[in-house]
C-alpha cells in the first residue's frame, strides 16, 4: 500500500503555524511552489528557533554551580520536556512531511 | 546605508494586479520586515516581491507570534529561574550562557523592574543583539523604565550596524527623546530607512519637528541621489499638515530637479490630495519653481491636479499656481479633460470660452 500525498504546502504552512488553513486565505493565491518555498522558509526559522533554545538551556544549567545543577535542571525540564525538546519537532529545512 | 529600500528580484505572479509604486514600497517594506523575522536574507523570501503587503504584515506577525508560542513555556520558566538568582549571576548567564535570542525571548515575561535592573548590568553590545529579536510591543514597560542614555547608546549601535528594520520597530515605542538622541549624528539614509520601516508612523511628526532643516533638507537630497523620491514622499505623506508645507518649502529651496523627481513620484503615487495643500503655505517664487517642472506639464497630472483641488476646494491655491504657470504648462492645462468641466470652470470662476480663465 503506498504512503498517503503528502498535504498541500498551505496546509502544511497552516499546521506549522498552528493555524486553520482559513486563516491563511490571503496566501491562496500563490502557486504550491511559491508556498513550498515559504513553507521551507518557516520550517528553517522553527529548527534554527528549536536549536538555539536547546542550547541556551543546555549551557544555563551547565553554569549553575554543580551542587544547585539538578534542581534548576529539574526546574528547566520538568517531567516530559527535555533538553531536547518537547515541542512539535521541526523537520529539518525543505524536508516534506 | 544611503541606498533605497531595496528592490527585490520580482517573480511575476499572474494573477496579481498592478500595483502601483507606493503599493510596491509597502511590499519591499514588509518583505524586508518578514526576512527579518525568518532571519532570513531578502533575496531569500524575493519570491513573496509582488505580494499584497497586507498580507505579508498578515504572515510576520503569524510566523512572530507561532515562534514565541512553540517554546512560551520554557522561556516563562528561564524567566522565573532568572528571578531567583542575584541580577549580577542573571546577567552574566543572559550573556555567556542564554544568548540573545533567548533573552530577548524571555524579557516579555520579566517584571519591568527586575529586566531593567538586568539590562543595566548588560554591555550595550549584547543588549544590541537582543534588541534584533525583541518584540517591542512585550517590553514596551521595560523601555519606559530603561535609562535614556543606554536606549540611546544601543540605538546607535543598531544604526551603525544597519538595523533600520529593528530601529523602525521600536521608533514609536521608545520615548521620543531617545528616539531624537539615536537619529542625532544619523546619516540621512539612515534616517529615512528607519522612519519608512518605522511600524507606527503615527509618531514621526514628533520627531521630524525637533530636526533640523539641514537634516531633511539632507534626506531630500539623498533621495534625488538615489532616486528614492517615492520613498521619501511616502514619508511626507506619512506627515501632519504642518510638517508637510515645511518639507515642500524646503524642495522648493533646491535645484529644480529636486522638485521634478518629487513631483513624478507624487502623480507616480497620486499623492496630491497629501501634497496640494502644502502648497498653499509656499511664496509665489517658490510655487513658480515646483509647478514648472517637467513632469507637472503633462496633461494627465494636471487633469488629476485639478480634480483633487476642486475636490479639496483649494480655489485660492489653484489660481496662484495658474498664475505662476508658464505658457508651457498653461498649453497642457487645456489639455487636461477636466479643464472642460462645467462645475470645475464655474469653481474657478472660468468663463465659457476662456480656457485657462485669462491667467
Amino acid at each position: 500500500m503506498s504512503a498517503p500525498p503528502p498535504p498541500p504546502p498551505l496546509t502544511r504552512l497552516a499546521d506549522r503555524l498552528g493555524l486553520p488553513v482559513d486563516d491563511l486565505a490571503y496566501l491562496a493565491r500563490f502557486d504550491d511552489a511559491r508556498l513550498e518555498r515559504l513553507d521551507t522558509a518557516v520550517a528553517m526559522a522553527q529548527h534554527r528557533e528549536d536549536v538555539e533554545v536547546r542550547r541556551s538551556m543546555r549551557d544555563a544549567v551547565r553554569l549553575v554551580p554543580a551542587p544547585l545543577r539538578r534542581r534548576v535542571a529539574a526546574a528547566l525540564f520538568p517531567q516530559g520536556d527535555t533538553p531536547q525538546g518537547d515541542a512539535a519537532p521541526t523537520e529539518p529545512p525543505g524536508a516534506v512531511s | 546605508m544611503g541606498e533605497p529600500v531595496a528592490e527585490p528580484v520580482v517573480e511575476p505572479v499572474p494573477t496579481a494586479r498592478p500595483a502601483n509604486a507606493a503599493t510596491r514600497l509597502a511590499a519591499r517594506i514588509e518583505l524586508a520586515k518578514l526576512a527579518h523575522e525568518l532571519d532570513l536574507g531578502l533575496d531569500e523570501v524575493s519570491f513573496l516581491a509582488d505580494a499584497d503587503p497586507v498580507a505579508l504584515r498578515a504572515l510576520r506577525t503569524d510566523v512572530a507570534e507561532r515562534l514565541l508560542a512553540r517554546h512560551a513555556a520554557r522561556f516563562a520558566r528561564i524567566a522565573h529561574l532568572s528571578s531567583l538568582v542575584p541580577v549580577g549571576v542573571a546577567a552574566k548567564a543572559a550573556q555567556h550562557a542564554v544568548g540573545p535570542l533567548v533573552s530577548a525571548r524571555i524579557a516579555g515575561s520579566l517584571p519591568p523592574a527586575e529586566a531593567v535592573r538586568l539590562a543595566e548590568r548588560l554591555p550595550p553590545e549584547f543588549l544590541a543583539d537582543v534588541t534584533l529579536s525583541l518584540d517591542p510591543s512585550r517590553v514596551a514597560g521595560i523601555l519606559a523604565a530603561l535609562d535614556l542614555d543606554l536606549l540611546a547608546r544601543v540605538g546607535r549601535l543598531l544604526v551603525a550596524r544597519g538595523e533600520h528594520v529593528v530601529l523602525g520597530r521600536f521608533v514609536s515605542v521608545v520615548p521620543t527623546a531617545a528616539a531624537l538622541a539615536v537619529v542625532d549624528g544619523a546619516g540621512p539614509g539612515d534616517l529615512l530607512r528607519v522612519a519608512l520601516f518605522a511600524e507606527d508612523r503615527s509618531v514621526l511628526p514628533a520627531l521630524v519637528a525637533r530636526l533640523d532643516d539641514r537634516v531633511l533638507v539632507a534626506v531630500l537630497e539623498l533621495a534625488h541621489a538615489d532616486d528614492a523620491h517615492v520613498d521619501a514622499l511616502t514619508l511626507v505623506t506619512s506627515l501632519d499638515p504642518a510638517s508637510r508645507s515645511r518639507i515642500v518649502g524646503l524642495l522648493a529651496g533646491l535645484p529644480e530637479d529636486r522638485a521634478a523627481g518629487f513631483l513624478t513620484a507624487v502623480a507616480a503615487i497620486d499623492a496630491w490630495p497629501e501634497v496640494l495643500p502644502a502648497l498653499a503655505d509656499v511664496e509665489d517664487g517658490a510655487l513658480r519653481t515646483l509647478v514648472n517642472v517637467p513632469p507637472t506639464a503633462e496633461p494627465a497630472v494636471l487633469d488629476a491636479v485639478l480634480r483633487t483641488a476642486h475636490g479639496l476646494d483649494l480655489a485660492v491655491l489653484l489660481r496662484r499656481v495658474l498664475a505662476v504657470l508658464d505658457p508651457a504648462h498653461l498649453a497642457a492645462l487645456r489639455a487636461a479633460p477636466v479643464a472642460a468641466d462645467p462645475d470645475v470652470r464655474a469653481w474657478l470662476g472660468w468663463g465659457v470660452d476662456e480656457p485657462h480663465g485669462g491667467a
